[in-house]
């Protein structure tokens, strides 16, 4: 309601600045209708928003200038100077009231009626008005903006990032810290901007207790609200476009659900029946949950009324579950009102709540529970512009699919995985659960290659298929604009995005590759059928087979992308794994022995600041997986699942520092053989050499070959000997050859460091 | 008014300079699949994605002899940001007088798409429209 209010007193204040000329210019001339128009449309526009706000007293007044001038503009009564300053005496005490409403004070009410009398055309010519003196006000914490011009703000911040890139590929072996802060710096706007597109749910709730208020008047219900969760963001074009469809919800909950009181008390319910509202964030998406405590939806009659209706057969009818049946109420057509009221029930309804819901790549779940009540919970992505997707490739082709329609990827050859040719239709067999195979390169009549992995979409209310494609690339968000409606026009896209690499890239659309193939079929069951989740806290996870065989999960938004890289290109350096990869050399983490050669599966994690490969056998599945209940293991239907802690790899990965390791100086004997046949070894065993030529004074210890430095402190010395025996006097030498010796020896120096 | 001149096909085009943003070179485009046959693909300019079409399939007539160069006249239609491809592009000019109405019968490929004649540069140039043009054919 806040929100709301503030944006009232800046679009108020703003078009007052707008017409406070124009007032004067019709002081002037009164005849000007241009000038006429403009005054009325601001009364008309308070008046309106007033009765929205609950501001009677404003209402009141805009209302009195709006009839007034109503009666000017169809020519029923003379704009004379009597009423040319009436008016501008209410457009100011609008202004004034409005500055009170701002800084929360009250302004007497009786001006109010004086200058409400002073309208009535038998009323005394007053004397003219000065505009009061303007009044303290609070400064603006808030300005309107155009959705186009934050628009066009994102893509100038897009325009950045691909600027960037172009630098970064042309200073790559420059100093990076430069680039890193215009990374971070372009992330943060880019963040900053699609905030300011997010407005707080408040804005759609802050209508409905009036709605439930008279609604529940106008049917003899008693309904108490409860709303909770009114700070979570959506979207403001979001929060446009499930206006209606809530609204219709509400409606439908008061006008069929909850029972009138009487038989409320029968049934041993409270009289009051409750209605709750609730938003909260889910990861990328918004839930918001309409719950009442009403009759619940009578399935059986909505089944005999689909029969009747011939939406479904007799026989179909009989085998539908109840989640189906109650799922029905989602097809046109139908109402289950006995009489059409004037609130609800024309049989337009629930459908387009769900038509308009799953437009905007949202989902809407029934949980019906008859006699007790019912659940609506509605799902929608964050933001319209900015969906997360999985790029995958077939036929050579990149193409982006939203990842709110893919339950799971599996390799066709994979373990209980089938696919089978029937009849010319391919279909796969994922765990016992048969889905139409759609070949993605084939659908698009593209390039026919192999397809050796298949991605589960569901789309909105359809039934699930398999998407063959040849590889799946990277999972990422994406800004997605709308495309020409030549593209649209093929029915298979969304969209089109602009990636990092400015090639576009079409984001398909899962209900439409299926109408395409030819699979759609009526999902009686939809979304709705499914079980309402319980409200497990979970987190999106990749889920993968480590090289030891053990199953693990990483956290998704830490997964960069999964790349198949040569053995070749891993090092052991000090004792550490690293992995030469795109001109840069990163940690690597192994569970167990790497292959040689060949090719190894990475998965490339970052927190946006340090980066680690992790060796992988292979990758098996995204889920959502349960927070882990301590030692970070969770339990992933039924089996225990260890999420690997990130950091602790980063830390583990990381190259002791150089400053910490001991310093060691070879004095040899000038003929460089400590240098050839001691570097290595030391080096390996986490030594650090002093350059040729240093003090050994700056060293921890000294490796001196007989006869060179016998001024040297014994503590930090190690002599070698050529002999294998010792000579007497220097049993604590150390034969050259000897290389445990030799080790043991600077360990026994160094204190084990 | 100020026109863009363009060749396809051999004839002389007129494009209303104010309805032009700009001229492209063609770069690496992102095909449709299974999209229209004058749809060539989609390109970015800058952060945009343009609709590249390509005009002479969108009147019906045979591809053009493979070049190197291949140059796009941008245009905004509705909301939406196109690149029409174009054979040559010849000049900018003050048109020598008003369009006209075209008189006699156009070719079939020119029926749809051309809406005026405008003299400019001493010569007739077939005003086309380019909403037409990306409707095709």
């Amino acid at each position: 309601m806040d929100e709301l209010m503030g944006d009232f007193i800046a679009e108020t204040r703003e078009t007052m600045e707008a017409i406070a000329g124009e007032i004067v210019a019709w002081e002037a001339d009164p005849a000007d209708r241009a000038r006429l128009d403009a005054i009325f449309r601001f009364v008309h526009t308070v008046k309106g928003s007033c009765g929205f706000l609950n501001l009677t007293r404003l209402g009141r007044l805009a209302h009195a200038a709006e009839d007034a001038l109503a009666d000017v503009r169809d020519g029923r009564r003379p704009a004379d100077a009597a009423l040319v300053t009436a008016v501008l005496g209410i457009v100011d005490r609008i202004g004034a009231l409005v500055d009170a409403i701002d800084r929360g004070e009250g302004l007497p009410d009786a001006e109010d009626h004086r200058l409400v009398a002073a309208l009535d055309r038998r009323a005394p010519a007053p004397a003219p008005v000065a505009a009061p003196p303007p009044a303290a006000r609070a400064p603006a914490r808030s300005i309107r903006v155009s959705v186009d011009l934050l628009d066009r703000m994102m893509a100038g911040v897009s325009d950045l990032v691909l600027a960037r890139n172009e630098l970064a590929r042309r200073f790559r072996d420059e100093d990076e810290a430069a680039l890193e802060r215009l990374t971070c710096t372009i992330g943060e706007l880019r963040e900053m901007i699609t905030r300011t597109r997010m407005a707080r749910v408040d804005s759609l709730f802050a209508a409905l207790p009036r709605l439930v208020r008279d609604l529940s008047a106008e049917l003899g219900r008693q309904v108490t609200l409860s709303i909770d969760g009114g700070e979570v963001e959506l979207d403001r074009e979001m929060i446009e476009m499930i206006r209606d469809p809530l609204t219709h919800i509400v409606r439908n909950a008061i006008d069929h659900g909850i029972e009138p009181a009487a038989e409320r008390i029968a049934r041993g319910k409270p009289a009051a029946g409750t209605l709750a509202l609730a938003a909260r964030q889910s990861g990328n998406q918004i839930l918001i949950e309409v719950s009442d405590d009403g009759a619940g939806i009578d399935t059986a009659r909505l089944v005999a009324k689909a029969v009747a209706a011939g939406l479904v057969d007799a026989g179909e009818a009989a085998r539908l579950t109840p989640a189906c049946a109650a799922g029905l109420i989602f097809r046109p057509g139908l109402s289950t009102a006995e009489a059409v009221t004037e609130v609800s029930g024309r049989g337009v309804g629930m459908d387009v709540v769900r038509a308009n819901v799953e437009r905007i790549g949202g989902s809407v779940a029934l949980d019906n529970r008859p006699g007790e009540g019912v659940r609506l919970t509605l799902r929608m992505p964050m933001t319209l512009t900015i969906i997360p997707a999985l790029t995958v490739s077939a036929g050579g082709q990149c193409f982006a699919l939203p990842r709110s329609a893919i339950e799971e990827i599996v390799r066709a050859d994979g373990p209980a995985v089938s696919v089978e040719q029937v009849g010319g239709a391919t279909i796969a067999t994922v765990r016992g659960v048969r889905q139409a195979v759609v070949d993605l390169a084939g659908l698009l009549a593209l390039e026919a290659g192999p397809a050796p992995l298949l991605v589960l979409v569901r789309p909105a209310g359809g039934a699930r298929f398999a998407l063959a494609v040849a590889t799946v690339l990277d999972h990422e968000d994406l800004v997605v604009k709308p495309a020409a409606p030549a593209v649209m026009a093929t029915g298979l896209y969304a969209g089109v995005t602009l990636p990092d690499d400015n090639r576009p890239m079409l984001l398909l659309d899962p209900p439409g590759l299926a109408i395409a193939a030819g699979i759609a079929t009526v999902d009686l069951a939809g979304p709705a059928a499914d079980p309402a989740p319980e409200p497990v806290a979970t987190m999106p996870a990749l889920l993968f087979v480590a090289l030891d065989g053990a199953e693990r999960a990483v956290p998704l938004p830490l997964v960069e992308r999964i790349e198949d890289v040569a053995a070749d290109a891993v090092r052991t350096i000090r004792g550490r794994l690293r992995l030469a990869h795109g001109g840069r050399v990163i940690p690597l983490v192994a569970d167990a022995a790497l292959p040689g050669e060949g090719s190894l599966r990475v998965l490339h994690l970052s927190d946006g600041t340090a980066h680690l490969a992790l060796a992988v056998a292979h990758v098996a599945d995204i889920v959502a997986l349960p927070l882990p209940c301590g030692d970070g293991i969770a339990v992933l239907d039924g089996r225990p699942v260890e999420l690997v802690d990130v950091p602790a790899l980063i830390a583990a990965a990381a190259l002791p520092p150089p400053q910490q390791r001991p310093l060691v100086l070879l004095a040899d004997a000038g003929d460089g053989w400590m240098e050839m046949m001691l570097r290595p070894m030391l080096e390996a065993a986490g030594y650090c050499l002093a350059p040729p030529g240093a003090s050994p004074g700056d060293a921890d210890v000294v490796i001196a070959a007989e006869g060179q430095l016998q001024q040297a402190a014994p503590g930090a010395l190690v002599r070698l000997r050529a002999a294998n025996e010792a000579t007497e006097g220097h049993e604590d030498s150390v034969w050259r050859y000897d290389g445990a010796g030799l080790l043991a020896a600077l360990a026994a120096r160094t204190g084990g460091r | 008014m100020l026109h863009l001149i363009v060749a396809i096909d051999g004839q002389r085009i007129a494009l209303p300079a104010a309805a032009v943003e700009s001229v492209i070179e063609l770069d690496a485009l992102t095909p449709v699949p299974r999209g229209p046959a004058h749809l060539l693909g989609l390109m970015a300019l800058r952060s945009r994605v343009l609709t590249v079409i390509d005009s002479r399939a969108a009147i019906g007539l045979p591809p053009a002899p493979p070049s190197e160069r291949r140059e796009a006249v941008v245009v905004e239609v509705e909301g939406a940001a196109y690149a029409l491809t174009v054979d040559a592009l010849d000049d900018v000019a003050e048109a020598d007088g008003p369009p006209e109405p075209v008189r006699g019968t156009l070719a079939a490929a020119w029926a749809g798409v051309a809406d005026a004649v405008v003299p400019v540069g001493g010569a007739l140039a077939l005003r086309i429209n380019p909403a037409a043009l990306i409707a095709g054919r």
